[in-house]
């Protein structure tokens, strides 16, 4: 197994049944897709090509990359009725998260800023040209990192997988031949778990406040913003996990799952036929789907 | 008189000099065969050998710099594991 650091996270490559040295190849490749997507779409960088748009006062020239990007993100816009919206930059900003997680001190947070939403943005695919106005800035963290994990899981040979810090891609029966088992991490207490899984092929991503919350002047705040309000989400939910076909879907489903609470985020993840775990503010766990729980 | 000395002292160490010459010089080789010329690449890559570089220096022109204690891997090995754990990050 091989790991690397890349998206502010820890990467871990596994392929069992290549040798040492092809499965080192291996992950320098995924390496070096992760390095790329960083580059371009990290908010913490002026050089990066999502935060020129951001500084655009007109219309810019796009890479196809960043055209795909915001494609399907206007299609997960308008399949969760604007729950996922990732043109929620100026919020996070407000509250507070305008540089690197590990380099964020406490300080003052901005009243919300103005709804900005994905309908706002004009994006040209055939011309690649992209505007957007003044108050909208994009994040793309989420979508990014699960689809340069679904990118680099192409790369997987049959027996593989990615973890991008808890976001992860499965290919066939894992190192034990019955599964890949996977746990789900406790929010209260990230050194425990809630219960284990079993999957084959699919992807998986979890979406909590625990992690990347900090302390401002108007409280605690967090990195998942609900567009209907533009501030830090106030969920019955401690925590949502999906389980889908993709982890760019998986990672959309758990946001807007966290962001719809229990009973909501449970409707979401059966009527598109995925499945997932939810951990609610009181500790509960509720299954949603059909999983195969090996342990908890 | 001292003349005479000197003139026999030079006269000796000429003698000298001729038979340990004569008696140590290598002996001529047998003739070889000509030897087909070398492909460019390795007549170039002969052409300056590198016995020595200072530290913090590095040869340039070599194809991929070797890794350095100063230059960190681009992934790590890690123990495998049996299983994943997802979480938000």
């Amino acid at each position: 197994m091989w790991t690397f650091r890349a998206m502010d996270t820890d990467v871990s490559i596994a392929a069992p049944g290549l040798a040492a040295d092809a499965e080192e190849t291996l992950a320098i490749e995924i390496a070096e897709i992760f390095a790329d997507a960083e580059r371009r779409f990290t908010r913490f960088s002026d050089d990066s090509e999502l935060s020129r748009l951001n500084r655009a006062t007109g219309s810019v020239t796009a890479s196809r990359e960043l055209i795909e990007t915001l494609v399907a993100a206007r299609r997960h816009v308008l399949a969760t009725g604007g729950l996922f919206d990732p043109t929620v930059g100026a919020a996070l900003v407000a509250a507070g998260y305008d540089r690197t997680f590990a380099a964020l001190a406490p300080g003052p947070a901005a009243a919300a800023p103005p709804r900005a939403g994905f309908d706002e943005l004009v994006i040209d695919e055939a011309a690649r040209i992209v505007s957007r106005p003044a108050h909208l800035l994009l994040d793309l963290g989420g979508i990014v990192k699960g689809r340069t994990a679904d990118r680099a899981a192409a790369l997987l040979p049959a027996a593989g997988m990615i973890d991008a810090g808890g976001d992860a891609v499965v290919r066939g029966d894992g190192p034990g031949g019955d599964g890949w088992e996977i746990d789900v991490e406790d929010p209260a207490d990230p050194a425990r778990t809630v219960l284990a899984l079993r999957l084959h092929d699919r992807a998986i991503a979890t979406s909590a406040p625990n992690r990347r919350r900090w302390r401002s002047a108007s409280g605690t705040a967090h990195h998942l913003i609900d567009p209907r309000t533009m501030r830090p989400s106030i969920s019955d939910l401690a925590q949502a996990t999906a389980i889908a076909a993709t982890c760019e879907e998986a990672e959309v489903l758990a946001k807007v799952a966290f962001l719809l609470g229990a009973a909501g985020g449970a409707r979401l993840l059966e009527s598109r036929g995925a499945a997932g775990v939810l951990v609610d503010a009181a500790g509960a766990v509720h299954v949603v789907g059909d999983l195969e729980v090996i342990d908890g | 008189m001292t003349e005479l000395r000197f003139h026999v002292v030079t006269l000796l160490a000429g003698v000298y000099l001729l038979a340990w010459h004569a008696m140590f010089r290598p002996a001529p080789s047998p003739p070889q065969p000509p030897s087909p010329p070398p492909p460019p690449a390795a007549a170039a890559a002969r052409e300056v050998q590198v016995i020595y570089v200072p530290p913090g220096w590095r040869v340039a022109g070599t194809a991929t710099p070797a890794p350095t204690a100063d230059t960190p891997r681009r992934v790590q090995p890690a123990p495998r594991k049996r299983r994943v754990r997802t979480r938000s990050s």
